[in-house]
């Protein structure tokens, strides 16, 4: 029994699934027989690179034959309703205590359950990784992915970059922790068209809005390493809270310049998963 | 290949202090992290500390890898570094000569001792600044003179006691006793002490077995007064001087001036060179001298072109004037003296150096005795021989017929004399005697000879003239005179016998053998400090420090 996802865990999510079926989230007439109709034929859209784990039947070995390196045909999923979830795993995702890491994993077994039982496939970038899932009989599949999953050494761009590098079918879902403005803003720009079926949740915990340290303090990033000793006293935690809401206005201006919505989840509150699904998340599963 | 240059400490003691460094270390250190957290918003945290205008407290070993440094090479500079030091002695003593013989004129006009403060003067501006310089004058008595430059070299002779060439001891004789004990003290034997002798080498003098040697001036030719003895028989002026000179090409006694307060007998020089003798180069003689006034005495060799000591031509005594200086003679106003009185006179005065003086004529004058003849004593004088005159408060009266009838066989006075054949024909009665008169001759009808001595007076009273008696016709008289001259001056101090001279080892300028000279061990070289550059290396260090 993982600690990210302990009985206590997976019953909050039962319960949400429960609920998430009583929700009205309404469905056009025959979806469900296009459905099971729909799998890997359709219209031929073009070709991605082949990632381990795959079936090996996708794989397009005429292609193979004439390249010599194994491509996945790519099928225009016409009307499928597909979500992929890209979740930041940059270093500095273990900020925070507990790491924001831990509660995003967490939001993203929350999103990606409902995705499985709503929708009719999900995808899950965790950095380099990529995994597939499609109903809820992937859901242990998704919890274990994702309880298995580690951050990487690549930035939160880099990560994206990867995920829209191998295809994104429906809508995308990006986590991040938004630290760095400008590795943001280099990610929204690499978005292209994609932007307007993506939607960004941020992943918040406390210390984006004030710290409780007190005393001689040594902050270290985790990502770009950088140490900082500072006694901390009650002016500069005034401080450092203004430079934080301003922090956050500009990251609420970039978003809003890209014409991506932009939802901040406090994901660092483990208990109470009722208020992560009242989020603005829920419009990206519809 | 060369060798490096040594480097050496003062004060390799005050290393301790580079203890500084960790006390330095222990309270720059940083405050202690109350905790460490691992955030995404560290860019934040230094925004704020901007916004406040904090500095950041930003770790900077360098700055303490400066200050470090800078404190070592303070404490460098405080051992006292330097490089190229040699190790050596650090205390030099010279132990100067300054016996008479140093003195001597060279060829070229200078001497031996002048050399040898040049050769001193010399060694204050070679030596470094690490040995001390000590001049140990060896004379007369031993002195010692710190000598830090060339200006207290120059110095010097005024420094030591007296002038030099003054002194009578031949000093040549404590070279090996001063050097020897100085090269086994525990400096000497550690390396730290070195002594170097500066002599002439000359004469009989013994040189120092160990240490530095340098040998000054040369063999000359010399004739001088080794010694001199003057034997003083005060009261008496008869005096006796025994000589010695060093004169070893002189054939014969060379001839000797005197002057002051005294003076060859007749026939004395004579009677000295037919009686002086010769042995190793030394004249010996012995010559007889008469007071004549006292006081300075001296004796000179004349000066001769083979001699090239001064000092040793010229000696000086100080003697007593004469015990009686000046004998007046008293007698009755209408007549002359007694011419056995006035003999008397003469002859004593002859004895002391003295002159005779009628006092009967002028009697202000001044005297040292008075002889009485006849007359009435208003009081009995300090210092008198009275013949035939009447005491104090004694009745006038005729003088009477009288004979000896004894005499005391005990005083110094009358001790030995034979005076049965004294015979008088008249003698004044002395009843009146002063209580501490002790009679020495005794007559049938009273005193013949009383002598009366006080610290006051001391008075021979004669109760008869010599006219009325036959003592001037026997062989005591003058015995008695003699001795009344030695009663009439008193218990003085007896004078001993003077010696002077520098003897004969200073007299010969001569050496014994080949001498060679021998070289002054290494002295301590303190090198070049570094405690400038390494104070000049601190203060940068601390200046780079504010810059970094």
């Amino acid at each position: 029994m993982s600690r990210l996802f302990d009985d206590e865990f997976r019953a909050v999510i039962r319960a949400v699934l429960e609920r998430s079926r009583a929700m009205a989230i309404a469905r056009e007439p025959g979806d469900r027989a296009r459905h099971r109709q729909l799998g890997r034929a359709g219209t031929f859209a073009g070709h991605r690179a082949y990632a381990a784990g795959e079936d090996p039947r996708l794989v397009d070995w005429n292609a193979f034959a004439r390249a010599g390196e194994l491509f996945v045909k790519v099928f225009e999923a016409e009307r499928r309703r597909a979500l992929t979830l890209v979740l930041d795993a940059s270093p500095s995702m273990l900020a925070g205590t507990p790491d924001r890491f831990f509660g995003a994993r967490r939001l993203c077994a929350l999103v990606g359950a409902a995705a499985l039982a709503r929708l009719d496939a999900l995808t899950l970038h965790i950095g380099t990784d990529r995994f597939e899932f499609e109903g809820l009989s992937d859901f242990e599949r998704l919890l274990t992915a994702l309880d298995a999953a580690a951050t990487t050494t690549q930035g939160a761009e880099e990560g994206l970059g990867l995920a829209l590098k191998s295809g994104v079918s429906g809508r995308l879902v990006w986590l991040f922790d938004g630290s760095d403005l400008v590795e943001v803003q280099r990610a929204i720009r690499r978005l292209g068209r994609t932007a307007n079926r993506t939607l960004a949740i941020l992943a918040e915990i406390e210390e984006d809005h004030g710290s409780p340290a007190s005393g001689f303090c040594e902050f270290r990033d985790p990502e770009t390493g950088a140490r900082e000793r500072i006694l901390v006293d009650d002016r500069l935690r005034d401080a450092l809270r203004e430079e934080l809401a301003r922090h956050a206005r500009r990251l609420d201006t970039l978003f809003l310049q890209s014409g991506i919505p932009l939802v901040r989840q406090l994901v660092d509150r483990a208990r109470d998963l009722s208020g992560w699904l009242s989020g603005g998340w829920l419009p990206c599963l519809r | 290949m060369a060798a490096l240059p040594a480097l050496t400490f003062d004060d390799p003691a005050r290393g301790w202090l580079l203890v500084l460094v960790i006390v330095v270390w222990w309270l720059a250190r940083p405050l202690r992290v109350r905790a460490r957290i691992l955030t995404a918003q560290v860019e934040r945290w230094r925004a704020a500390l901007m916004r406040l205008g904090r500095p950041r407290a930003r770790p900077r070993p360098l700055r303490w890898i400066l200050l470090a440094l800078a404190l070592g090479c303070a404490v460098f500079a405080a051992t006292g570094p330097r490089l190229g030091a040699r190790a050596g002695a650090r205390r030099l003593v010279v132990a100067l000569d300054r016996s008479p013989s140093m003195g001597a004129t060279e060829s070229d006009g200078t001497s031996a001792y002048a050399q040898a403060l040049e050769a001193i003067r010399d060694l204050s501006g070679e030596v470094s600044t690490a040995v001390s310089l000590r001049v140990l004058t060896v004379g007369e008595r031993l002195a010692v003179v710190d000598v830090g430059s060339p200006e207290e070299v120059e110095r010097l002779p005024q420094v030591v006691d007296g002038e030099f060439g003054t002194t009578s001891t031949d000093a040549a004789r404590r070279w090996t006793a001063v050097v020897d004990d100085l090269l086994q003290s525990a400096g000497a034997a550690a390396g730290d002490l070195a002594v170097l002798t500066l002599t002439d080498a000359r004469g009989s003098a013994e040189l120092p077995a160990r240490g530095a040697l340098r040998i000054l001036g040369s063999t000359r030719p010399n004739r001088g007064i080794a010694s001199a003895t003057l034997t003083d028989s005060w009261p008496s002026s008869a005096m006796s001087l025994a000589v010695t000179l060093w004169a070893p090409t002189d054939t014969r006694l060379p001839d000797l001036v005197v002057a002051g307060g005294a003076r060859f007998e007749e026939g004395a020089a004579a009677e000295a060179s037919s009686s002086a003798r010769f042995e190793e180069g030394r004249w010996h003689a012995t010559y007889r001298l008469r007071r004549s006034v006292g006081g300075t005495f001296s004796v000179t060799l004349p000066r001769h072109d083979d001699d090239a000591l001064a000092v040793d031509d010229h000696v000086e005594f100080a003697i007593p004037p004469p015990s009686l200086g000046r004998i007046g003679v008293l007698h009755p106003a209408d007549g002359a003296p007694d011419r056995d009185v006035t003999l008397a006179a003469t002859w004593l005065a002859d004895q002391v150096g003295g002159e005779v003086v009628d006092s009967g004529r002028d009697p202000s004058l001044a005297v040292d005795a008075v002889l009485v003849d006849g007359g009435r004593l208003i009081d009995i004088p300090p210092r008198a021989i009275a013949f035939g005159a009447t005491l104090p408060g004694e009745a006038t009266a005729d003088a009477v017929a009288t004979r000896v009838i004894g005499w005391d066989r005990n005083h110094p006075l009358t001790r030995g004399l034979d005076l049965a054949d004294l015979v008088l024909d008249a003698a004044v009665p002395m009843r009146s005697l002063p209580p501490e008169a002790k009679v020495l001759i005794e007559g049938e009808r009273g005193p013949l000879l009383v002598a009366v001595e006080s610290p006051a007076r001391r008075a021979l009273l004669f109760a008869f003239r010599p006219s009325a008696s036959n003592l001037p016709l026997l062989s005591a008289f003058p015995q008695l005179l003699l001795r009344s001259v030695s009663f009439l001056a008193g218990p003085g101090p007896q004078p001993p016998p003077q010696t002077a001279g520098i003897g004969a080892g200073e007299c010969d300028l001569r050496r014994q053998g080949p001498v060679a000279d021998r070289a002054l061990p290494p002295l301590s070289r303190p090198g070049e400090s570094l405690a400038a550059i390494a104070l000049a290396s601190a203060a940068m260090l601390l200046a780079l420090r504010l810059w970094v």
